[in-house]
């Protein structure tokens, strides 16, 4: 595995060698126009979803924790917006082409960081069918190191490009990718990954959640219902494990019900702190999301986690989720 | 009848007072686990004695009552946080001994580093280190707290981070950088032999590396979002301000010069 990604990064690396292929004629360093974020309103007022979720909780949910995300990630995206206009520096760090291949004879890479974010020490190795030797990359992902390995390197940048992708904040394919991470600071695209992630994770829980009376804990029907029991035996089945699972989860986190569209599969999930769902697959598609952060329910339910979790069915907006499910699979 | 009993329970767990930590904690290196609590794949006979313990480890009491913190961390949050986190971890923990006794008889120092077994946590790791992290954090707090630190400490916090000032501001920094839930620590690094500031998510602690805790402070959400919900900054100024108890800093970095070297070496002339 780590092999053919090797094989793949070395074609691109091939063709992105030198300064000329910085402009590729894609259009791409002539940046967008910078496209910045807003708190979306909710479709109900903060009240509407109590007694299951107090008033109190939504207010300071949206206008603190979410506002603050999106803040946050205007700030990532003026960042990259800036960078993309400064075009490359010589102190920018190029990441992929920088990996130069020598018949499979031992090479280094060193790279630089700004934000003691990635921190690529320094890699000898032969590229051989020997897995690389001596390779140490810490990778400060809301602080989770990675484990050594050039694989994870590149693991990451893929998870980025699919975050980056899921986000559709530019219109980017593969070559655009290496371009990007090539020429841009992976800092700045972390931060902006990140950013992106946190604000995208509460839209769709603002989604997910609708008062009673307009259908809020309404099971689904359709399409989605079908799938559910086919994957989990019965409606009450999935509940049970969402709930199991979330309860669970260590620290902070989200609990999804997700739709693998490849495999058109139901999948629940965990991810920690505001992971997507997408760092557990790249063709997971969230249907529902819940928010198990302690700020999602503290303030009513204390650290009864399970009672909020027994109780949120009652609001959770099916038909968003069936939505989801019948345009992924029609 | 039963819930009175189950009521006695909780009062006798609840204020089973163990020994204070400040000076319970070994240090030595290396840190040598005992034989009989490897854990193999084998079969352990333990040989059942008359009396069922139902309880291993005790919940500590803070060294202060509950309002004593007011205004800045009210009776309100530690009700929450000692009489219902911190018990449920230690009944969580209690429960888990109880299929497994093999890991009885540790102090909770001990006990971390072993369920954390060298990054592949034990199921009991969770339990056990918030444990310690929360009877820690207690004492690393005070009524009339904060202000500077005095003799013993600051010296070492001056060395190390060139004032307290800029101790202060690398504290709070790291504090508001921390993503998630964690802890913050000024720890003695013993390899270093300096004090840093280190931030660790969820329930992981510098005693796992080996170094030596000073002060903690608790950033998962529920340490303060009664009190300030999401205003993380003035948790932490308060926190520096009002709370940290520099006498308890004060005792352990004594403690720990027993273990580290942070002077000079007094190298006798011959």
């Amino acid at each position: 595995m780590a092999l053919r990604t090797f094989i793949t990064r070395k074609t691109l690396g091939l063709v992105f060698n030198n300064n000329e292929s910085r402009n590729l004629g894609l259009g791409f360093r002539h940046a967008r126009e910078l496209q910045t974020f807003s708190l979306p309103d909710l479709p109900y007022d903060y009240s509407a979803l109590e007694p299951v979720i107090s008033g109190e909780i939504m207010q300071i949910h949206h206008q603190k924790h979410h506002q603050a995300y999106i803040t946050n990630y205007n700030k990532a995206l003026e960042q990259l917006h800036e960078a993309m206009e400064k075009g490359d520096s010589s102190t920018v760090v190029k990441l992929q082409s920088a990996i130069k291949f020598n018949g499979g004879d031992a090479f280094s890479f060193v790279a630089w960081n700004s934000l003691h974010m990635v921190r690529i020490l320094h890699l000898f190795g032969a590229l051989t069918t020997d897995p690389l030797t001596k390779i140490s990359i810490l990778i400060d992902w809301d602080m989770n190191s990675c484990s050594p390995g050039l694989d994870n390197l590149f693991r990451l940048l893929d998870g980025l490009k699919v975050i980056f992708m899921a986000l559709n904040i530019l219109d980017i394919n593969g070559e655009q990718w290496v371009e990007l991470t090539d020429n841009y600071e992976l800092t700045v695209i972390i931060g902006v990954a990140k950013g992106g992630t946190r604000h995208v994770n509460h839209s769709i829980f603002w989604k997910n959640l609708t008062p009673v009376r307009e259908g809020g804990g309404d099971p689904p029907t359709g399409s989605l219902a079908g799938a559910i029991d086919a994957h989990f035996g019965s409606f009450v089945a999935l509940l049970q494990k969402i709930n199991a699972e979330g309860a669970a989860l260590q620290g902070s986190g989200w609990v999804w019900l997700g739709l693998d569209k490849d495999l058109k599969k139901l999948v629940v999930e965990t991810t920690a702190n505001q992971d997507p769902l997408v760092t557990k697959g790249s063709s997971l598609v969230p249907l529902l999301g819940v928010d198990v952060w302690e700020h999602a329910y503290y303030l009513q339910y204390k650290n009864v986690r399970p009672d909020y979790l027994k109780n949120i069915w009652k609001v959770i907006n099916w038909q968003y989720a069936s939505e989801v499910y019948e345009k992924e699979c029609p | 009848e039963e819930e009175e009993e189950e009521e006695e329970e909780k009062m006798r767990l609840c204020y089973f007072n163990t020994t204070p930590h400040l000076l319970a904690t070994n240090f030595s290196k290396p840190f040598n686990i005992p034989r009989h609590h490897i854990i193999t794949n084998g079969q352990f006979r333990v040989s059942q004695r008359g009396v069922r313990t139902r309880a291993f480890y005790g919940l500590t009491t803070p060294p202060y009552k509950l309002d004593a913190l007011e205004p800045y961390m009210s009776k309100n949050t530690m009700e929450m946080h000692w009489g219902e986190h911190h018990c449920s971890y230690v009944e969580g923990l209690n429960k888990q001994l109880e299929k497994n006794n093999l890991l009885y008889g540790c102090t909770m120092e001990e006990l971390v580093k072993i369920t954390y077994n060298n990054g592949n946590p034990l199921p009991e790791f969770n339990n056990a280190a918030q444990v310690w992290n929360h009877d820690f954090f207690w004492e690393s707090m005070q009524p009339d707290g904060g202000k500077i630190p005095g003799e013993g400490v600051i010296q070492q916090i001056e060395k190390d981070f060139g004032s307290f000032t800029n101790f202060r501001e690398n504290f709070v920094e790291t504090a508001l950088t921390l993503f998630g839930s964690g802890w913050i620590w000024l720890v003695l690094n013993s390899r270093e032999e300096r004090l840093t500031v280190v931030k660790t998510s969820n329930a992981i602690n510098p005693l796992i590396w080996g170094d030596i805790p000073i002060v903690g402070l608790d950033m998962w959400e529920h340490a303060y979002y009664l009190d300030y919900q999401n205003d993380k900054a003035k948790y932490v100024n308060v926190f520096m301000n009002h709370l940290v108890s520099w006498q308890a800093a004060a005792t352990r970095m004594a403690r720990a010069e027993a273990f580290v070297n942070l002077g000079e070496p007094k190298i006798p002339v011959a």
